[in-house]
């Protein structure tokens, strides 16, 4: 009896240990989750809120904005940036705004004829929350910071990808500082903008090993003053800012990993808004604004563009004639307005509508011609028609309508003879396809790396390019490889810009790929917050604002 | 009321994948008050199946049809509730395959007790006293070990003794003791015989023991029943039975006895095999006449009080 | 007593070789699988380009350009320090990790085993009381659809109707406590269904037995008999069912927590093996044995609770 009474209990209790305190463990957002509930009540109200009642009850001044991100907005410690930008924590020296580059903390910059030497001139009014000036010190301490290697899953930081070929760094008085290089860079402050410079106070991470450990503190507009691993990030306004303030005092960004959840949630009242590339697709977001008053969608031009990438190295498509009847064949129009509902403007032209270096190139869709080419090449080859395979990432495929698209271009070229089977595939092989070159043809989203593109025409299209050939583009053309080798070299930026517009014709006549169609970011927003505007990373959280 | 019970025109047949089998057949038969019946037969001749269905605990699957009465009452056609009354209390079952019929992961004490507390939910410590009295007759002199022992644990003659104690708890009118001596040695059988003659004379009312047994009930019994496939053959006192046996399968019976030499009762005859509507012991029987494929002979009754079964005294 | 404490201490020793056997087959897995998480950390969004170099340095780094087995015994040596290792991406300590998933992915599995249990134990009791009539029919559908449903239609059609519709609970997160409903309560419909039906069919089985007959004689009723006899004995399989069933989702109901963006282990695991963060899995794996195994030793112990068989051993005393 008392063996059998044991073993009942042990085995009760260890069931039980694994159900014990369900109200521990997240008691920090529990207080805040529960005034959050209270106030989710004058939220909704918040619309009635009436301008007499501004100084005592403002919903700006109380209540939470909840935006939902697919991803956790706080990376944490192990991460070089700590957190996404579209946290209004951080800050850099340049930005880059819809393709144009404006000061930020460098409040002007300059350089030599060479372009060997840059001085750049610091703002004299930022400080960190902390209390800490940005100055000449701060920054350069930022720099060495990058020194550490520490990687990041948003981008990699350091000081040779910034600065590259940097031969030394000063100081040259409290808010100045020159750089020197080996080799002449024409594009500095394209590199340096958002992700290529972000400055952390001194006082949050640690001279040796550049690991932020608590709290990332910054210049920004905002400041973290809570953070759960994997669920959100509580934001309250910089009242020091040096610029203009932000709105709304508290911002939650909750991490919702599944994009039905999160329309779930923005429909459900939980969040106003939702951010970050991808958080909801185009037509998930069209539907809902349709079916739902409550909501408002906002579309902000990206960088991100919708390409067919070849592996120049099969038979048929190492012919530029082939490559020109597949252009041919791809109606944009049709895919544009059939499947975008026509939201996204038809590619012709390699840079995405987004960059200010976009040359608005017009192609055309000639079926006939299109048949007529093909056949030329696979007559020439002997053979009847050709078959290859289109290899598309899944990650890809699902955020973007890639499949519907792959589906359609399948039965376009198949009247030109040529065949191909779409695989999708996961990410880990997609690559490794890629890495081995065992594909002909991907249908993929990608944008700039920065807003200046002559690393990205080099990487992609020259032939020592490392995309080139690590993703087994295998893309030989002179001509481009000449213009490639100009660009860098020019200070002066009319002159890139020329430069860059001969690149895009070179590339558009020659068919290095078939760009489709230029993504938009959607953002989507309830309309109890207004002013809420997609910018290049995240949306505007210092404009957003309840509505009165 | 008459504490008899009373079966006329029983039958009990089984429903299987939609195809009904008949086990038992046009039972008429009187249990009086006071007596110890025997039913006797081989195995599949339908007497456990007949035995369970007076308290009707049958499976699901079993069709019963006829009367059954008791105090008044016709026990086939109670609802379920007033049946749970019954059993247990006025008619008690004392089980075969004793360690079966224990619930090997509930010590035996709460079992016997159950017996009690399934009619009130009181009278707990009454029922407790009564289970190590009976536990005591039973031979067990320690019902203290016994009561917390698991049926596995115990001898298969221990089981016995203690089914036996648990038809008895409730001091029912009527006991019904299936296969008492089933698989037990001469010894146990034995100790068996005198515990149910000791019952038989003072605790109930009345008792059925199903045995094929032959020995055991002409100790015991009073009055035998003789069952072939589901059809009673004889019935009548035991004596005149087992010692002039009238229908020709009771005298095959008999004469297969060790002590008779076991003569074995012929092998059914193939021809004669197939005919349901007529005796059925006609395929074995020496003296089957052509009348007796095609008609069920009906139940004569004989001037010493018994009911025999056939044609040669119809 | 003792032969208790030996017995348990017995069944840990089996943790050892199931531990080294797991570990080593994940890692072999993991390195024979494509993809390579040098490349990913050094180019997460696909067009970043690095030198031949700057490989070089981070394979080192990770550690990941020794060959596997010399790996794997360093990844032993760490372990026995009690050092999971750091994530190749987010450079978070696993250790920390797990600590802060676990109880979260543990106390969504416990609230789920409690509807599993309350409602399929006792739908299969009813089922088999009321066996052929009315409710018997009504409830066995209802265990046939739950079982067939797949999880993440169940959550949507729940996040719909109880978040965004009534708005009785939140859709996602575990902010507040109710955050755990909705997703305990998706995992457990499949398996309440799969363990009432068991629990139908064990019950009847047992039914069908001589001792359940001999209690009706005594003149229980169908309803007693089932509860007080048939149930204790055909607990077993079931016991055995769900004894399993918790080992899996302690693992991490992945799909679930993935929806309502619970950040337990699942999640976890699952984004760790889509970007080849082998440390991450292989503590994963760890853990996932060391559940195994502790489920198995907490089912032994049930056992020798509902069966005293095995407690008193067959000969007797």
């Amino acid at each position: 009896m008392r063996k059998r009474f044991l073993a009942l209990l042990l085995a009760c209790s260890a069931a039980m240990a694994f159900t014990s305190g369900c109200k521990d463990g997240s008691a920090p957002g529990q207080k805040a989750a529960q005034t959050q509930e209270a106030e989710r009540g004058s939220a909704a109200d918040g619309q009635k809120t009436s301008r007499e009642e501004e100084a005592k009850g403002n919903p700006n001044e109380e209540t939470e904005v909840v935006i939902a991100t697919y991803r956790d907005a706080v990376q944490g410690s192990g991460d070089a940036f700590y957190c996404w930008e579209g946290t209004y924590v951080w800050e850099a020296l340049t930005t880059n705004n819809g393709g144009v580059i404006e000061p930020w903390l460098a409040q002007s910059w300059e350089h030599n004829d060479a372009c060997t030497e840059w001085t750049f001139r610091l703002r004299d009014d930022a400080f960190f929350t902390d209390g800490i000036q940005f100055n000449a010190d701060t920054c350069l301490e930022n720099i060495d910071r990058w020194t550490h290697g520490i990687t990041s899953t948003y981008t990699s930081l350091s000081v040779e990808k910034s600065f590259p070929n940097l031969d030394k760094m000063e100081k040259v008085d409290e808010f100045t500082v020159k750089f020197t290089f080996t080799q002449p860079i024409t594009t500095l402050e394209y590199v340096l903008s958002d992700y290529g410079s972000p400055m952390f106070s001194p006082g949050c991470f640690d001279k040796e090993t550049g690991v932020i450990s608590d709290y990332a503190v910054g210049t920004g507009p905002y400041k973290i003053t809570d953070h759960v691993d994997g669920e959100y990030v509580l934001l309250e306004r910089n009242d020091d800012y040096y610029g203009e303030k932000g709105k709304v005092k508290y911002f939650r960004i909750r991490c919702i990993p599944d994009a039905q959840t999160r329309i779930s949630a923005l429909k459900a009242g939980e969040v106003m808004g939702l951010a970050d590339n991808g958080a909801i697709t185009m037509a998930g977001a069209k539907n809902l604004c349709d079916t739902d008053d409550n909501f408002s969608m906002d579309s902000t031009p990206s960088h991100m563009t919708e390409y067919i990438m070849f592996n120049c190295n099969n038979e048929f498509l190492a012919d530029r004639r082939m490559r020109e009847a597949l252009n041919l064949a791809t109606d944009r129009e049709s895919v544009c307005g059939v499947l975008y509902n026509g939201l996204l403007e038809p590619a012709y032209s390699f840079l995405s509508a987004q960059s200010v270096f976009h040359l608005d190139l017009q192609g055309e869709y000639d079926l006939e011609r299109a048949k007529a080419l093909a056949r030329e090449v696979l007559d020439e080859k002997g053979a009847d028609h050709a078959d290859m395979t289109m290899i598309i990432r899944s990650s890809t495929a699902s955020d973007y309508n890639c499949k519907a698209v792959a589906e359609y271009l399948k039965q376009v070229y198949q009247e030109l003879g040529v065949f191909f089977s779409i695989e999708i595939v996961d990410s880990s092989i997609y690559k490794e396809r890629q890495q081995e070159g065992s594909y002909d043809m991907t249908l993929t989203v990608f944008g700039m790396n920065n807003g200046d593109p002559a690393s990205t025409f080099k990487q992609y299209f020259a032939s020592d390019g490392n995309s080139n050939h690590s993703l087994n583009y295998n893309y030989y053309n002179e001509k481009i490889d000449e213009l490639v080798a100009k660009a860098p070299a020019l200070a002066d930026v009319e002159e890139r810009s020329r430069i860059y517009d001969e690149i895009q014709t070179v590339l558009f006549e020659d068919s290095a790929c078939i760009p489709i169609c230029y993504q938009i970011n959607v953002n989507i927003h309830n309309k109890a917050i207004e002013h809420y505007r997609g910018r290049t990373f995240g949306v505007g959280l210092p404009t957003i604002s309840w509505t009165e | 009321m008459s504490r008899d019970i009373e079966i006329k025109e029983l039958n009990v047949s089984f429903m299987n994948y939609g195809r009904e089998t008949g086990v038992v057949t046009d039972v008429n038969a009187r249990f009086p008050e006071g007596s110890i019946t025997g039913l006797i037969g081989e195995s599949g001749s339908g007497k456990s199946v007949l035995g369970m269905s007076i308290p009707r605990l049958l499976p699901a699957s079993a069709k019963i049809r006829g009367s059954c009465l008791y105090d008044g009452r016709d026990l086939l056609t109670l609802s379920e509730k007033e049946m749970k009354e019954v059993r247990g209390k006025e008619i008690a079952l004392i089980p075969q395959n004793p360690t079966e019929s224990l619930n090997p992961i509930r010590v035996v004490g709460r079992q016997l007790v159950e017996c009690v507390t399934a009619h009130e939910k009181k009278g707990k410590k009454e029922a407790r006293e009564r289970r190590d009295l009976l536990l005591r007759r039973f031979g067990f002199e320690d019902p203290k070990r016994i009561n917390g022992s698991y049926s596995f644990e115990m001898s298969g003659g221990m089981n016995q003794r203690v089914v036996s104690a648990l038809g008895l708890m409730n001091r029912p009118k009527w006991v019904i003791a299936d296969e008492p001596t089933k698989g037990l040695d001469a010894i146990l059988r034995h100790q068996v015989y005198e515990v149910l003659k000791d019952i038989g004379k003072s605790e109930v009312k009345g008792m059925l023991v199903i045995t094929h047994d032959i020995i055991l009930a002409r100790a015991l019994c009073h009055r035998l029943m003789v069952l072939y496939k589901g059809c009673v053959m004889e019935q009548g006192e035991t004596k005149a039975v087992l010692e002039t046996p009238m229908h020709p399968y009771t005298r095959g019976l008999i004469g297969s006895l060790p002590e008779k030499g076991m003569h074995p009762i012929g092998r059914a005859d193939r021809e004669k095999v197939g005919c349901l509507s007529g005796c059925r012991f006609y395929p074995r029987c020496p003296w089957g006449q052509e009348r007796c494929g095609k008609e069920m002979p009906p139940e004569a009754r004989l001037l010493d009080g018994r009911t025999v079964r056939c044609f040669q005294y119809a | 007593m003792w032969t208790l404490i030996r017995y348990i201490l017995k069944k840990m020793a089996l943790l050892v070789p199931v531990l080294v056997g797991i570990s080593v087959m994940a890692f072999a897995l993991g390195a024979m699988s494509p993809g390579d998480p040098v490349d990913q950390v050094l180019n997460p969004n696909g067009n970043e380009s690095y030198t031949r170099e700057e490989y070089d340095q981070m394979s080192a780094r990770m550690g990941l350009d020794k060959p596997v087995h010399i790996q794997y015994i360093n990844w032993l040596g760490n372990l026995s320090q009690g050092d999971l290792g750091r994530s190749f991406f987010t450079n978070k300590s696993i250790v920390e990790q797990l600590a802060r998933r676990i109880p979260i992915s543990a106390r969504l599995a416990g609230l789920s085993m409690i509807v599993t249990v309350v409602l399929g134990v006792g739908g299969g009791v009813a089922m088999a009381v009321w066996k052929d009539r009315f409710l018997d029919h009504l409830l066995g559908a209802c265990s046939a659809v739950a079982l067939s449903v797949p999880g993440f239609w169940t959550a949507i059609v729940l996040m719909g109707l109880f978040a965004e519709k009534w708005k009785l609970l939140p859709t996602s997160g575990i902010v507040s406590g109710t955050g755990y409903l909705l997703p305990a309560v998706t995992l457990a419909i499949p398996s309440t269904g799969a363990c009432a039906r068991l629990t139908r069919n064990a019950i009847l089985d047992e039914v069908g037995r001589q001792y359940v007959t001999v209690a009706v004689s005594k003149g229980l009723s169908r309803r007693q008999t089932i509860v007080f006899h048939a149930l204790g004995n055909g607990l077993i399989p079931v016991v055995t069912y769900l004894g399993t069933h918790m080992a899996g989702i302690l693992g991490g109901a992945s799909i679930v927590e993935t929806i309502f963006a619970v950040p337990g282990i699942g999640s976890y695991a699952i984004s760790a093996v889509q970007s080849k963060d082998y440390y991450v899995v292989q503590a994963y794996v760890l853990f996932s044995g060391l559940v195994y195994v502790a489920v198995n030793i907490l089912l032994d112990l049930l056992y020798m609770a509902i069966n005293p068989r095995i407690r008193r051993g067959e000969a007797g005393q």
